[in-house]
């Protein structure tokens, strides 16, 4: 700002744009701390919707892993109870065992279509219903070609027994594991819910600031404008003070 | 509206003046104290919001620890179970001896299977044990710090309000005064006149 040439005019009017002078610095100072914090509130909202949206997508995945839980703890479940089913030694053992893997394979399909499940989590169910069914027809093949042999019979059995086992505990660490990355995602998308409230936070209170900047701008220019109106009714009425006293003085001559 | 310099130097000899810069007075002096009432709710914002952002981080954290403790549970379990059933006996022993070994060898093998289904069956139970305490506590640190939050926003538009409310009085008075001037410059320019 250029510096005021003050010289010649009354000390009233050399206060007066004294004011003036500091009230222009005031408010241009006025006007880039809005600005700033203009892009404070901007910048605040975009990183609060960025976080908002990983937080959504955080939320897809934690889903999407805990429908493929589901399904591994459905496997397990049903891997166990062939297990158990051929532990008995029915004569439908295998037809039993096949039916089960039909039966997770046709849930997979019904699943998917249905939208209970995703395609991932429909796969691994039908992956896991070939595996069962697998198991049943060589347990039926086995038993079959052994003929009248108990031991063949009984070995095939057992074979059986243990892949089922083997394949429900399999089915229940990856079940685990499942579980643990749908966890992880449901947390994380906690933390993002956090970063995005601290996001509305620090945008809110510079909504504040901005307000409350804002307010004092007007103030000061509502200030201004009634010392403006003051000094100019000040003016007037000196002025016709000094006109009536030349003219009282003229009248006396 | 904090305008014109009255309150510092100004003692008007006009008992009506007086008694509205006294009025003016008390009115800076209350906008004054919403100003600092708006600066502590401001902080207390600030921080009641802080509190409910750490809380919700102790929330993933408190999940994350239930869930490292099922998945570890559940995995040494798995492993286990699986030691118990792959070390299981399939044969058939020929004679007393080997039928004893055998049974011997199972014993053990349905030990680790059912031990291992033990520890797996614990997995899920003993995570949210852990899980769930810390996150409960978590979320009700973050319900109280969110409140203290809406309260301290409550108040700072109280003060706001306030404030406004005492600008538009101090605004009336001051017009006031403006009239009662400019009759009393009336009445000296009407006297002057008569000179």
């Amino acid at each position: 700002m250029e510096p005021l040439h003050l010289g010649g005019i009354s000390p009233h009017l050399q206060l007066l744009a004294l004011q003036e002078e500091s009230s222009q610095t005031q408010r241009e100072g006025d006007r880039q701390e809005v600005d700033r914090l203009d892009h404070r509130v901007d910048a605040a909202r975009a990183f609060q919707r960025f976080e908002i949206q990983r937080a959504q997508e955080e939320r897809e995945d934690a889903s999407m892993w805990e429908d493929v839980a589901g399904t591994f703890k459905t496997v397990s479940i049903v891997a166990a109870s062939a297990a158990a089913i051929a532990a008995t030694g029915g004569g439908g053992t295998a037809a039993v065992i096949v039916a089960a893997g039909a039966a997770m394979k046709l849930g997979a399909k019904v699943g998917e279509e249905t939208g209970i499940i995703d395609a991932d989590a429909a796969n691994v169910l039908d992956i896991g219903g070939t595996v069962v069914m697998a198991g049943g027809a060589a347990f039926g093949v086995a038993a079959a070609a052994s003929g009248a042999s108990y031991a063949a019979a009984e070995g095939a059995k057992t074979t059986v027994v243990q892949g089922a086992r083997m394949v429900s505990t399999g089915a229940s660490a990856a079940e685990g594991y499942a579980s643990k990355r749908s966890s992880d995602h449901a947390s994380n998308a906690i933390d993002h819910d956090g970063h995005a409230r601290s996001a509305e936070s620090i945008g809110d209170v510079a909504d504040q600031d901005r307000d409350a900047v804002v307010d004092r701008s007007a103030r000061l220019a509502e200030h201004e404008r009634w010392v403006a109106g003051q000094t100019a009714a000040n003016l007037a009425i000196e002025n016709q003070g000094r006109t009536g006293l030349i003219a009282n003085i003229g009248g006396k001559r | 509206m904090t305008t014109g310099p009255i309150g510092s130097s100004f003692a008007p000899t006009d008992p009506l003046l007086a008694i509205l810069a006294k009025e003016i007075e008390v009115e800076q002096e209350n906008q004054k104290h919403e100003d600092g009432v708006r600066v502590a709710a401001r902080n207390a914002k600030i921080s009641a919001d802080q509190a409910a952002i750490q809380a919700l981080h102790d929330q993933a954290d408190a999940i994350r620890a239930g869930a490292w403790v099922s998945f570890g549970l559940k995995t040494a379990g798995a492993v286990v179970e699986g030691v118990g059933i792959a070390t299981t006996p399939t044969a058939k022993g020929k004679d007393a001896a080997e039928c004893s070994r055998i049974a011997n060898q199972r014993n053990w093998s349905n030990g680790f299977s059912a031990g291992g289904r033990m520890l797996a069956g614990q997995a899920e139970p003993l995570g949210k044990l852990v899980g769930d305490a810390n996150e409960k506590e978590a979320e009700a640190k973050g319900a109280a710090a969110k409140m203290r939050s809406d309260s301290a926003d409550a108040d700072y538009d109280a003060a706001l309000s306030l404030k406004q409310k005492s600008e538009t009085h101090v605004n009336a008075i001051i017009e006031q005064v403006q009239s009662l001037i400019a009759l009393a410059r009336q009445a000296c320019d009407h006297v002057l006149s008569r000179f």
